[in-house]
C-alpha cells in the first residue's frame, strides 16, 4: 500500500482568500492523494473542501495568499504545457450549469476540440465513452431534453473522456435526487474499478460512499482533522464526540450505540452498508438471546423491546408490523380544525400537455408538519405552487379557511433574492407584514444570518442561501409555511437547528413540506403522503406510512424492519436498545 | 475596430443610395450580401480577440435571455424585449459586446423561428443599436432615463425602417418620395408595438440591470 | 424525401445561395416564373400542397403590398389601364413589373422555407464554427442556455408569486414585481454561468490548438455536386448576361434579350434549369435506387424458407 504512487501532496500548506478578514481557509494541510485510490474529503459545509478541491485543479485554484507547498507528480504535468490539463478532471455540483454546449455529442466533443485532436480520434473517443457509459441513445439529444442525474453523468461523461489521471468531483450528488445519486454513485464505482482511475470526491451525505473508499480525509474549519480509512474517521469522531459523528451512516453509528456495544461477543467489525448493520444487529440479539437464556432468567425480550403480545422474529426474514403499537402515535385528525382542503384538482401546465395531477385531495390541519414524497416530476411542486395559489387548478378547488396567510418557498432560493444585501432581503416586505426591527433582529439572530448581512446574497453558500431565504419568508409571518425541498444544500448541523426551528414553528402554523430526505424529515413529520401516477397514494401519520413501506422508508427502518420491530427513526432504535439491555449491561 | 465598423455601415448605406438612384435592378441581391458582409468586420474582431470563458458570459447570457424574451412573447406581433436588453448590454458591456448580443440574437432566434431574407438585416440593425449604445454611453450621452428611453424608440423605429428598406429598395421601382413615406406609414402600427414593448422592458429593468451588471462586472473581473 | 440531407451541409448551402441569387439577380418574367415554379415545386415535395398553400395566403398580403407601391405612385408605362382614386395611373406595364416583383420575393419567401428544412441548426453551427469558431461555440452556447432561461424565469415568477400567496397588484405594483423579477432572473443567470466559465477552463478551454469538430465529413462527392452546382451556376451567369436576359417594362414590355443569339438563351435558360431541379433530380434518382433494391429484396423474400435462403 506504501508503495502507491503519490499524485498530489500538500506540505504545510495553507491559503487565505484575498477578502476574508477571518482565519485562513485551509491552514498547515499536509496530505497526499495516492495513485488509484478513491479518496473521500469529508467536513462541514465551510470547513474548506471547495477551496481544497480547487487546488487539486490549478485552472480553477482561487486567487489569494499561498504558504507552504503543493506538489503534482510529474506524471500529472504535460511537457509544454503549462497547466495538466488532459490529466486531472473536475466535476462540479449544479449538473446544468457545468454543461457548455448545446447537444450531448458536442458536449463530449468540447475537451477534445480543446486538445486539437483529430477528427478520427475525437469520434473514436467519443463512440468508446458513450458505450462505456451506456448512453448511445442520448448522443443525438439536446441536453435540455436530459434530467438532472442525466446531466451529471454527461458531465461525468464529458470529463472521462479527457483520459484523466485523476477525477475530482466536488459534491456532485448533492443536487441530485437519492434514486439519480444512487446511479451517479454507481457509475462512479464501476468506473474506479473498471479503469483503477485516482478519484477525489467531496460530499455532504456519507452514505453508500464510505463503503467503497479507500482513503478519507476529514476537513475541519481548515484543518485537516483526520486521514485515515473510513472505520478509523468513525473511531475518531465517536471518541471526540465530534458533533460530524452523524453523519456517518446509520449502520455504523449503530455499533457505537451502548447497547451493541456491549452485546456483540467478539471484537466487532463496524459496519458501513445496510447489510453488514443487519448482519450485526442480529447477531447482538442472538448474542442477547443466549446470554439470558444462559442466565436463566426467562426474559421475554418482546417486553423489553415494548411489543406486547408480540413474538420477536428477529431471526426469520418476515416482515411484522403490530398495527396497535403504531396507532397510539397518530395525530387525530378528526378532531383537530382544518386549514386548507385541496378538492379534487386536476392540472396540467398546458391545454395539450399531459396531466401532472389528477383527482388529488388533501387536507391539511392546524399546526401539523405534513410532508409529501414522491419520485422525480411526479408534481410534488406542482401541487406545492397550486397551494401558493400561485398556480390555479383547471379543475377542483384549493380553499382555506378566511384570512390564512399562506407562504411558499421554492427549490432554488437564489429565486427569491432580488436586493443586493442580505439585509435588504430580509427587510424588503417590512411595511407589508409590520416586521418590527425585534423581530426582524430575532430572525437574524436565529438564522446566524448576523455576520453576513452586507453581503451580497449570491456570493453565499448553499446552505447560507437556503437560510436566508427560510428567514425571509419567515417574516411574512404566514400561517402555512409550503417548503420545497429546504434541506438540499444543508449539512447536518444545520438541518439539526433548522429541525428545532420548525418544530418551534409548528405551534404556531402549520407546515407543508416537499423533500426526499426520508430519514431527515421521519423525525418531525406528522402525517406523510406520497404522490405517484399523478395521485396522492398513500396519506396516513408518518410511523404507519414507514412501516407499511418496505422500500421507500427510513434507513433506520431499512436496518431493523424485521430485527426490532417498531423502529421508523434512529431515537426509537437507541430507545429499543437501551430498553433491552437495561440495568446491568447499558452505560457500563 | 471601431474604425473598420462605420466604414461597414456606411459603405452599405451608400450602397443602397446608389443602387437607389441608379434603379439598378439587382438591388435588392447586392444589398441582401452587403448587409452580411457588413456583418463579417465585427465578427472577425470578436474571433482575433480570442475571448476568454468569463469575457463571453455577459454575451451568451445576455442574448439567450434576448431569445428566451422573444420566445416567451411570441405570440404578440412585433412584441419583443430584445432592443431593450441589446441596448443595456451595449450599455454595460461596451459597443462591441453590444454588437455581438444584437446580432448573435438576431442568429439564434431565426434559428428557432426560421431563417429568411430578415436574418442579415436583423443581425446587422440589432448590432448596431447595440453598438452605437455602447458608443453613445461612453461618450456619456446615455445617462439619464429619459435619454435611455428616448434612445429606446428612436432604435426601434431605426430597426423597423431599416428592416423595411430591402422590400422597398429590392421590390419597388422606381422610388420616389411618396412610395418611400407611404411604405413607412404602412409599418407604422408594427413599428409603434416595437417601441412600446422596447420602452415596456427598458422601463422595469433599466436601472436594475445596469446596477447589477456593474456589480457582475466586477465579480467577473472584466474590465 | 430529403435527398440533399444526405450530403454535407455546404452542398446545401451553395445550392440556396446559387438558386437565391438566380432569383434576385433579375426581373426578367421568364427567369423570375421558372424560379417560382421550382421553388414551389420543392416546397410541396418537402412539406406537401398544404403547406404551400399556407404560405401563398400568409404572403398575400404582402404580394398586395408590392403591386401596390410599384403601380399607385408612379406613371411608367403606355399602356393604361385605368385610374385608382387620385393616383397616378395604372398601366399594364407597372401592374407586371410590380406582380413580377411581389412574385421574386415570394419565391425568396420559399426557398427560405427549404433552406430552414434542409440545414439544421446544428449543421449552421458547424459551417459558421468552421470559419469563426468563438462565434459557433458562442452560438452553441446560447442555444444551451435558451431553454434553462425559459426555466428559470419560468420558476422565479413562480417563487416570487408563491412566497407572498394570494394578491392583487395595482400597476405600479405590477412594474415593482416585472422588475424584480427579471432582475432575479439575470443575476441568476450571470451567477450561473459563472460555473460554465470554470467549467471551460476545467476542460482546457481555449487551448493551443483547438479545432472545431463536426459531425458532418465532407468527401469527393459532395465536393462533384458542389462543383456541378457552381459551373452551371457561373456558366448561366455568363450566358444570361451577355445578352437573353435584357428586358424592360418601361416604357412597353420588351424583352429585348431575344435578340441575342439564340444558342446563348438556350443554354443560359437550360443551365438555370439544371441549377433548380437539381435537388428534385436527385430525389428522384435516390428514389429509383430505392425501388431497384425494394424490388431485389421482394425477389430475396421469395427464396426465404423457414429463415434460411435457398436459391433454386
Amino acid at each position: 500500500m506504501n508503495k502507491q504512487q503519490i499524485l498530489i501532496e500538500f506540505r504545510d500548506f495553507s491559503f487565505e482568500y484575498p477578502t476574508s478578514e477571518n482565519l485562513p481557509a485551509l491552514q498547515n494541510i499536509n496530505l497526499q492523494i495516492k495513485a488509484g485510490n478513491l479518496t473521500v474529503l469529508c467536513g462541514m459545509s465551510g470547513s474548506g473542501k471547495t477551496t481544497l478541491l480547487r487546488h487539486l485543479k490549478p485552472e480553477l485554484s482561487p486567487a489569494g495568499k499561498k504558504t507552504g507547498d503543493l506538489i503534482f507528480a510529474d506524471s500529472l504535468r504535460e511537457k509544454n504545457i503549462l497547466y495538466n490539463r488532459q490529466k486531472i478532471a473536475y466535476v462540479m455540483q449544479n449538473p446544468s450549469n457545468q454543461i457548455i454546449m448545446d447537444s450531448v455529442w458536442h458536449e463530449l466533443a468540447f475537451g477534445l476540440e480543446n486538445q486539437g485532436l483529430k477528427v478520427q480520434e475525437i469520434e473514436r473517443r467519443i463512440a468508446e465513452i458513450a458505450i462505456f457509459f451506456g448512453i448511445e441513445t442520448w448522443i443525438d439529444k439536446k441536453v435540455a431534453e436530459l434530467s438532472g442525474g442525466e446531466k451529471q453523468i454527461l458531465n461525468l461523461a464529458s470529463n472521462m473522456i479527457l483520459q484523466p489521471d485523476l477525477l475530482v468531483l466536488d459534491e456532485p450528488t448533492a443536487q441530485l435526487d437519492p434514486i439519480a445519486r444512487r446511479d451517479f454513485l454507481q457509475m462512479l464505482f464501476y468506473i474506479h474499478s473498471e479503469t483503477g482511475i485516482s478519484i477525489v470526491i467531496s460530499e455532504h451525505n456519507l452514505n453508500d460512499l464510505l463503503e467503497n473508499a479507500d482513503h478519507v480525509f476529514f476537513l475541519d474549519e481548515g484543518k485537516l482533522d483526520f486521514s485515515g480509512s473510513a472505520i478509523g474517521l468513525a473511531d475518531y469522531l465517536f471518541s471526540n464526540d465530534h458533533s460530524y459523528k452523524t453523519v456517518l451512516p446509520l449502520a455504523t453509528q449503530i455499533s457505537y450505540l451502548s447497547g451493541i456495544n456491549q452485546i456483540t461477543e467478539k471484537s466487532l467489525t463496524r459496519p458501513l452498508s445496510i447489510k453488514q448493520g443487519r448482519d450485526l444487529l442480529k447477531r447482538a440479539l442472538l448474542y442477547q438471546s443466549t446470554k439470558t437464556l444462559a442466565d436463566d432468567q426467562q426474559i421475554d425480550i418482546n417486553d423489553k423491546i415494548g411489543i406486547p403480545g408480540g413474538e420477536i422474529k428477529g431471526f426469520s426474514d418476515e416482515i411484522d408490523v403490530p398495527d396497535d403499537a403504531i396507532k397510539s402515535s397518530n395525530l387525530k385528525s378528526e378532531q383537530i380544525e382544518k386549514i386548507l382542503t385541496v378538492d379534487r384538482v386536476w392540472y396540467r401546465y398546458n391545454p395539450d400537455d399531459d396531466l401532472v395531477l389528477k383527482e388529488t385531495s388533501l387536507n391539511i390541519y392546524k399546526n401539523e408538519i405534513f410532508v409529501i414524497m414522491g419520485g422525480n416530476g411526479s408534481g410534488k411542486s406542482t401541487l406545492l405552487y397550486l397551494m401558493s395559489r400561485a398556480l390555479k387548478p383547471f379543475k377542483g378547488q384549493i380553499k382555506s379557511a378566511e384570512q390564512r396567510r399562506i407562504a411558499m418557498l421554492g427549490q432554488n432560493p437564489e429565486a427569491v433574492f432580488a436586493q443586493d444585501t442580505v439585509l435588504q432581503v430580509l427587510t424588503e416586505y417590512k411595511q407589508r407584514f409590520a416586521n418590527t426591527e425585534q423581530e426582524i433582529s430575532d430572525i437574524i439572530d436565529l438564522f446566524d444570518l448576523r455576520d453576513l448581512l452586507q453581503r451580497h446574497p449570491y456570493d453565499l453558500s448553499g446552505g447560507e442561501k437556503q437560510k436566508l431565504a427560510l428567514a425571509k419568508v419567515l417574516l411574512i409571518k404566514p400561517d402555512i409555511l409550503l417548503l420545497d425541498e429546504p434541506f438540499k444544500s444543508l449539512d447536518v448541523i444545520n438541518k439539526q437547528k433548522i429541525k428545532r426551528i420548525l418544530l418551534e414553528l409548528k405551534q404556531k402554523m402549520s407546515i407543508v413540506i416537499v423533500t426526499h430526505d426520508v430519514d431527515f424529515i421521519s423525525e418531525i413529520a406528522d402525517r406523510c403522503a406520497m404522490i405517484f401516477n399523478q395521485r396522492i397514494i398513500a396519506q396516513s401519520a408518518t410511523t404507519d406510512f414507514f412501516q407499511k413501506n418496505s422500500y421507500f422508508t427510513t434507513t433506520t427502518y431499512r436496518l431493523t424492519r424485521d430485527i426490532i420491530p417498531g423502529c421508523i427513526v434512529f431515537h426509537d432504535l437507541q430507545q429499543k436498545l437501551r430498553n433491552l439491555t437495561n440495568g446491568e449491561l447499558s452505560d457500563a | 475596430m471601431r474604425k473598420w465598423s462605420w466604414l461597414a455601415i456606411i459603405s452599405l448605406i451608400s450602397l443602397m443610395v446608389i443602387c437607389t438612384i441608379l434603379r439598378i435592378e439587382q438591388t435588392a441581391l447586392f444589398i441582401f450580401f452587403a448587409a452580411i458582409v457588413a456583418i463579417i468586420p465585427f465578427f472577425i474582431s470578436y474571433e482575433q480577440k480570442k475571448p476568454k470563458p468569463r469575457d463571453l458570459m455577459p454575451i451568451v447570457v445576455l442574448s439567450a435571455l434576448a431569445v428566451a424574451g422573444r420566445i416567451l412573447f411570441a405570440a404578440l406581433p412585433n412584441f419583443k424585449p430584445v432592443t431593450a436588453i441589446v441596448i443595456i448590454a451595449g450599455m454595460a458591456f461596451g459597443y462591441e459586446s453590444g454588437f455581438m448580443t444584437g446580432a448573435l440574437s438576431g442568429l439564434v432566434s431565426n434559428l428557432f423561428f426560421g431563417q429568411g431574407p430578415w436574418t442579415p438585416w436583423q443581425m446587422l440593425a440589432w448590432g448596431i443599436i447595440g453598438f452605437i449604445a455602447g458608443i453613445l454611453s461612453e461618450k456619456h450621452i446615455l445617462v439619464k432615463p429619459w435619454s435611455i428611453f428616448l434612445y429606446g424608440i428612436l432604435a426601434s423605429f431605426g430597426f423597423g425602417l431599416f428592416m423595411d428598406t430591402w422590400n422597398i429598395l429590392g421590390f419597388v421601382q422606381p422610388l420616389n418620395y411618396k412610395n418611400i413615406v407611404s411604405a413607412y406609414l404602412l409599418g407604422l402600427p408594427f413599428n409603434i408595438s416595437h417601441a412600446v414593448s422596447t420602452v415596456i422592458f427598458l422601463l422595469p429593468i433599466y436601472k436594475t440591470w445596469l446596477c447589477q451588471l456593474k456589480r457582475i462586472k466586477l465579480k467577473f473581473n472584466l474590465k | 424525401m430529403q435527398s440533399l440531407k444526405d450530403y454535407h451541409p455546404t452542398v446545401s448551402l451553395f445550392y440556396f445561395i446559387s438558386v437565391l441569387t438566380c432569383s434576385m439577380i433579375t426581373r426578367n418574367p421568364i427567369w423570375v416564373l421558372l424560379c417560382l415554379i421550382f421553388a414551389i415545386i420543392y416546397v410541396i415535395q418537402l412539406k406537401g400542397f398544404k403547406h404551400f398553400l399556407f404560405q401563398l395566403i400568409y404572403f398575400l398580403p404582402m404580394l398586395i403590398f408590392i403591386v401596390f407601391m410599384n403601380s399607385y405612385f408612379n406613371s411608367l408605362g403606355l399602356t393604361v389601364l385605368f385610374y385608382l382614386g387620385r393616383g397616378s395611373p395604372v398601366t399594364v406595364e407597372n401592374l407586371t413589373y410590380g406582380v413580377i416583383s411581389g412574385l421574386a420575393l415570394f419565391t425568396i419567401f420559399l426557398w427560405f422555407i427549404c433552406f430552414n428544412l434542409l440545414l439544421t441548426a446544428d449543421q449552421i453551427l458547424a459551417i459558421m464554427g468552421k470559419r469563426l469558431p468563438t462565434i459557433g461555440l458562442s452560438l452553441a452556447m446560447i442555444i444551451k442556455f435558451i431553454p434553462d432561461t425559459i426555466k428559470q424565469g419560468r420558476e422565479v415568477l413562480l417563487n416570487q408569486k408563491a412566497m407572498l400567496g394570494e394578491q392583487k397588484l395595482s400597476g405600479k405594483q405590477k412594474v415593482k414585481f416585472a422588475a424584480r423579477m427579471l432582475t432575479v432572473l439575470l443575476c441568476w443567470s450571470m451567477e450561473n454561468s459563472l460555473e460554465t466559465a470554470d467549467s471551460m477552463l476545467a476542460k482546457g478551454y481555449p487551448g493551443k490548438n483547438r479545432i472545431n469538430y463536426s459531425r458532418e465529413h465532407f468527401n469527393s462527392g459532395d465536393a462533384g455536386l458542389i462543383s456541378t452546382v457552381l459551373i452551371l451556376f457561373v456558366v448561366h451567369l455568363i450566358c444570361a448576361f451577355s445578352g437573353p436576359i435584357k428586358f424592360a417594362y418601361y416604357p412597353f414590355l420588351n424583352w429585348s434579350g431575344l435578340a441575342a443569339d439564340r444558342i446563348l438563351r438556350i443554354i443560359s435558360l437550360l443551365s438555370l434549369f439544371l441549377i433548380l431541379v437539381f435537388p428534385l433530380l436527385l430525389d428522384i434518382i435516390n428514389w429509383f435506387k430505392w425501388q431497384r433494391v425494394f424490388k431485389q429484396e421482394q425477389t430475396m423474400q421469395k427464396h426465404i424458407n423457414n429463415g434460411i435462403i435457398v436459391y433454386e
